[in-house]
């Protein structure tokens, strides 16, 4: 294990570990701050507090179960974010203050995704799959805002949009993913 | 999106509705604590974030060419893109372009469109025939609007015609033309 590996070795030993750790939970803890924090920035901020915490802890051998560092991670980044997140509105009302072009358009999708592949994939769609889409990742509308708009129940709104997104990825990836 | 649920049992249809908030709150720790568990669903979840942001990055960055609802509208409009509207009305032809500006066009097509299974978006140019077909188009605002959105972009590319765009419907199983609306596409204008 890991973790129980980082806890066990001198500082100096560990790092080969700490490294495996970092690469294994970074993209979580950033999910997680994507999701909770909704800003790039604040979500890359997470991923380095949370490693700097757990990797202390771990040194320290405050972990009480290293074994279950999944799990200590995901504690350590909900206390983080929370304080993260009280920034977060702050940058957004600055930026909501100082709203341009620019700053609206500077979260661009991480770059293994091709964009020509998928605005090809986006226009290929069903129109009816491409406006589910719009409305989820674009408009953030919820399933009942769009069962509304689409007059579907919303639980078909929610079986609709997982198919829809699963032939998009399949349009992108070409299957392979 | 992988159909199948992990060797744990959790479903992508799960994962998605985490990540949108359309789960209850104890709902969605599980499905957290699951993904700081489960190398499989946090790629997964990663593969889903990651189509996310394309597809918003795609519409902010002005590169569909889709029906759009209001709600689309208006949070294209929230985000700062310049949207120039027409609203041509059927059987008539009305004059239109792409300034500089621009980086979306959006048609406001009138009409009542209710009581048909499904309808068909065609446009058609005299010169060069079908441009594009949408087949079964969701109707929105209780079926009397339709709403299309081009990138400024793609539109400038095209010379100065004639543009036909052609609503057609099923009833009773027959298909019949709805409405026709007609653009005359000036081109790119300069200032």
């Amino acid at each position: 294990m890991l973790a129980v590996a980082i806890a066990s070795a001198p500082p100096a030993a560990a790092h080969e570990h700490e490294a495996e750790l970092f690469r294994r939970f970074a993209p979580r803890i950033r999910l997680y701050g994507l999701k909770h924090l909704r800003d790039a920035a604040a979500a890359q901020d997470l991923v380095q507090q949370v490693f700097l915490v757990t990797i202390q802890r771990l040194r320290a051998g405050e972990v009480r179960n290293a074994e279950a560092i999944g799990s200590f991670i995901l504690g350590t980044s909900r206390m983080i974010a929370g304080d993260l997140r009280r920034t977060t509105q702050r940058r957004e009302q600055l930026s909501e203050t100082f709203a341009d072009r620019a700053g609206v358009a500077s979260h661009p999708a991480e770059e293994r995704l091709d964009k020509n592949r998928l605005d090809r994939c986006l226009h290929s769609l069903p129109s009816r799959d491409r406006m589910l889409l719009l409305l989820t990742f674009y408009a953030e509308k919820n399933a009942a805002d769009i069962a509304s708009t689409l007059q579907m129940a919303p639980g078909a709104v929610r079986v609709a949009r997982h198919r829809a997104l699963g032939r998009l990825r399949e349009c992108v990836t070409g299957g392979s993913r | 999106m992988i159909a199948e649920p992990c060797a744990e049992g959790q479903s992508s249809a799960e994962l998605l509705d985490y990540w949108l908030g359309d789960l209850q709150q104890h709902s969605a720790e599980v499905v957290e604590a699951h993904v700081f568990a489960c190398a499989e669903c946090a790629a997964r979840l990663a593969d889903i974030s990651e189509l996310a942001t394309g597809i918003a990055d795609a519409v902010r960055g002005s590169r569909i060419h889709s029906v759009i609802t209001h709600a689309v509208l208006n949070t294209l409009s929230r985000d700062g893109l310049h949207i120039r509207t027409y609203t041509p009305e059927a059987g008539r032809v009305m004059p239109c372009a792409v300034w500089p500006e621009d980086d979306l066009i959006v048609t406001q097509l009138k009409g009542d469109f209710t009581g048909y299974d499904e309808l068909t978006l065609v446009l058609e140019a005299d010169a060069f025939g079908e441009l594009n077909r949408e087949p079964d188009i969701p109707l929105i605002s209780g079926g009397h609007e339709i709403l299309t959105a081009v990138s400024a972009a793609q539109l400038r590319q095209l010379p100065s015609m004639r543009i036909r765009i052609i609503v057609s419907g099923k009833r009773g199983g027959r298909e019949e033309v709805v409405a026709e609306y007609g653009l005359e596409h000036a081109g790119a204008v300069g200032r």
